[in-house]
């Protein structure tokens, strides 16, 4: 599945904009009366995911605004009519094709038989996200770091802040990965160890040297299965011109987002966007929702670097294995 | 004795190769998601003569069976294949070195400890050729790219990078649970070649051994262990469309007499909606291991980022 589109049935209370747009398509008005209010101006997102570039063909636009998906409410025809939806759809498609999409690649890299990018091969970060997605000064084996978090600010509701601040007190012992546990998504990613793309024409695998940990993401148009709650996830993917966005939802809610305690809920949805800007970086965004637990979507973005050593392949961080030498070392267990 | 083993016969290597189909770029192609194959004894037990204890448990299964009803709609499940997966040597025993075999007893009835329980029941990774016996909890996806094999298994989240390109094994200073694999073709066969395992796993071992049955008596491959000279050579041969038939040459001269060889059909064609599901092994498993080792593992904190 792909992003949810979002739209606001509160259509009194929208200032509409007027634009010389207005007059240039016939799907301005729709989607500034009906959808801006959460999915921005020009289909850049807010509360809502980005629309531009448009992922979806009519039909499946269609299908989403009558019946709904996720916490975007279905939209009846008096709202907005087929003809209204067929128009916003025109609409966002050229925006999609004029060049007002956020991150021009101008990608020259190499490329699969299929036209894709070709991602194939061991990619890392090189930041401290893992400890930390926020700005944070250094600790005792903890390097400083700016930050990911667009604007640095994470929109905690008042009781997940409250909750995150004991996580982060608690974080030595609470944290998940201390005790080997699969890490999530997005926390995977940005985990200081490398992972290894293998990209054929309907998969993106990915797999990482932390825990063995496995990604199989599927870019075949299927959809999430069945509720089922993953550690790390139920991801499907597809590709928006150059960028590979992958959807996950059917969290169990039992990681965190780093080692600093901030956390999620089982309503995680998770939508990453891997745009490659040369044959080494891949510009890596990541929209996070949880209405459990967030006040509106946030977005993280830090580059992915390709590993260029000679004959590198993915080692093993067997974690369990730790775990095990620990118990054996103190001859039943508890440390 | 042969003669009054007829299904022995079934082991024999196909007689009749398959010829699959290739890949865009001219390899065989593997590519899919496979089932395990039907279930079948590792091996001939060195003591075929130990019988149970009377009055006891009936092992493991038996203790399932009284959680968990058969469900009398349920299809009938293949009759077990009887003969051993082991084709060599000829008497389907595993050849072991006189002390390993006491070494073997000594891990089976000592599982009630952390360091000899089963490195499957710990969630370590399975090794090989374990990762291919039949069981019902894995199955199996295959990718293949020019000059490259990805085998994903959900037993445990485990994957394998199989590099076709002649490049040599990593150092031997690398230790990996699954081993450093490096494949070639052989006509329509996949060859793999695996060295660099720890020591810390075990290469064979499915089913579920009679409980209290000393290593000698199982069939099941349980409590066969390797040192870091394991050496596994693999040949994954398709013997019709959806079946792939694997044989496996173990070879540890710290632990065996001679290499000895597996042969079975592994891989099944899966229905095409198959999808490989997560296992997360580890992450629920601390209980259990409390309940059976006394080992509290839900206290340790690693120093991991």
């Amino acid at each position: 599945m792909v992003f949810r589109l979002f739209i606001a049935v509160f259509v009194g209370l929208l200032a509409v904009v007027e634009t010389t747009e207005a007059q240039e398509h016939p799907g301005v008005e729709s989607y500034q009366q009906v959808c801006q209010l959460c999915h921005g101006e020009r289909g850049r997102g807010d509360m809502a995911p980005a629309l531009v570039p448009l992922g979806f063909d009519v039909e499946y636009v269609l299908a989403v605004v009558r019946e709904g998906y996720g916490q975007m409410p279905p939209i009846s025809q008096r709202e907005l009519s087929d003809d209204n939806v067929r128009q916003v759809v025109g609409y966002l498609e050229s925006l999609s094709s004029s060049g007002s999409v956020a991150v021009q690649t101008g990608y020259d890299g190499p490329r699969t038989p299929a036209g894709q990018p070709d991602l194939n091969g061991i990619w890392q970060v090189l930041n401290s996200a893992a400890w930390d997605i926020r700005a944070h000064n250094a600790q005792d084996g903890v390097p400083a770091g700016l930050g990911v978090v667009e604007d640095n600010i994470i929109p905690y509701q008042a009781w997940a802040s409250a909750q995150q601040q004991e996580n982060y007190a608690n974080r030595f012992t609470a944290d998940p990965v201390r005790q080997c546990f699969l890490p999530g998504v997005p926390r995977i990613t940005y985990m200081p160890f490398p992972f290894r793309i293998f990209q054929t024409a309907d998969h993106v695998v990915m797999t990482y040297e932390f825990a063995h940990a496995v990604r199989i993401i599927y870019t075949d148009g299927s959809e999430h299965p069945l509720p089922n709650d993953f550690w790390m996830g139920d991801s499907r993917g597809h590709w928006e011109g150059d960028t590979l966005v992958v959807d996950t939802t059917h969290f169990n809610g039992e990681t965190w987002l780093d080692a600093a305690g901030n956390f999620h809920s089982n309503e995680l949805h998770v939508v990453e966007r891997y745009t490659p800007i040369s044959s080494y970086h891949v510009d890596y965004e990541v929209t996070i929702e949880d209405p459990e637990v967030f006040t509106r979507p946030w977005t993280m973005r830090m580059p992915l670097y390709r590993r260029v050593e000679e004959g590198l392949q993915l080692l093993d961080y067997d974690c369990v294995d730790f775990i095990l030498e620990s118990a054996n070392r103190s001859d039943g267990g508890a440390q | 004795m042969l003669l009054t083993c007829p299904l022995l016969v079934f082991a024999q290597e196909p007689t009749v190769e398959f010829d699959p189909p290739r890949t865009e770029w001219g390899d065989p192609d593997f590519r899919g998601h496979y089932l395990p194959g039907q279930y079948q004894p590792l091996e001939i037990a060195a003591d075929e003569n130990w019988e149970p204890p009377t009055g006891g448990s009936q092992g493991n299964n038996a203790a399932f069976s009284q959680f968990f009803e058969p469900d009398p709609d349920a299809p009938p499940r293949p009759a077990r294949l009887t003969a051993p997966m082991i084709v060599d040597p000829p008497d389907g025993k595993v050849p072991f070195q006189p002390w390993a075999a006491e070494q073997r007893n000594d891990i089976m009835v000592r599982q009630d400890e952390l360091e000899h329980l089963d490195p499957r029941v710990k969630c370590l990774p399975s090794a090989l050729p374990r990762a291919h016996l039949p069981v019902g909890y894995n199955t199996y996806q295959i990718l293949q790219l020019p000059g490259y094999v990805v085998m994903l298994y959900e037993w445990n989240h485990l994957y394998r990078y199989i590099p076709l390109d002649g490049s040599p094994h990593v150092s031997p200073d690398i230790r990996l649970g699954m081993g450093d694999s490096r494949g070639r073709w052989e006509g329509n066969t996949l060859v793999v070649d695996v060295t660099n395992f720890t020591d810390n796993t075990w290469p064979v071992g499915h089913g579920a051994p009679p409980e209290g049955a000393p290593g000698r008596a199982l069939t099941t491959g349980h409590g066969v262990f390797h040192s870091r000279d394991l050496h596994v050579v693999e040949r994954f041969t398709f013997v019709d469309a959806n079946t792939i038939s694997y044989r496996a040459t173990i070879e540890d001269p710290n632990v065996f007499t001679q290499p000895w060889t597996i042969e079975f059909n592994a891989l099944q064609r899966a229905p095409n909606d198959h999808m490989l599901f997560e296992y997360a092994c580890h992450e629920g498993n601390g209980r259990g291991i409390s309940l059976m080792t006394g080992a509290d593992l839900e206290t340790i904190r690693l120093g991991v980022r």
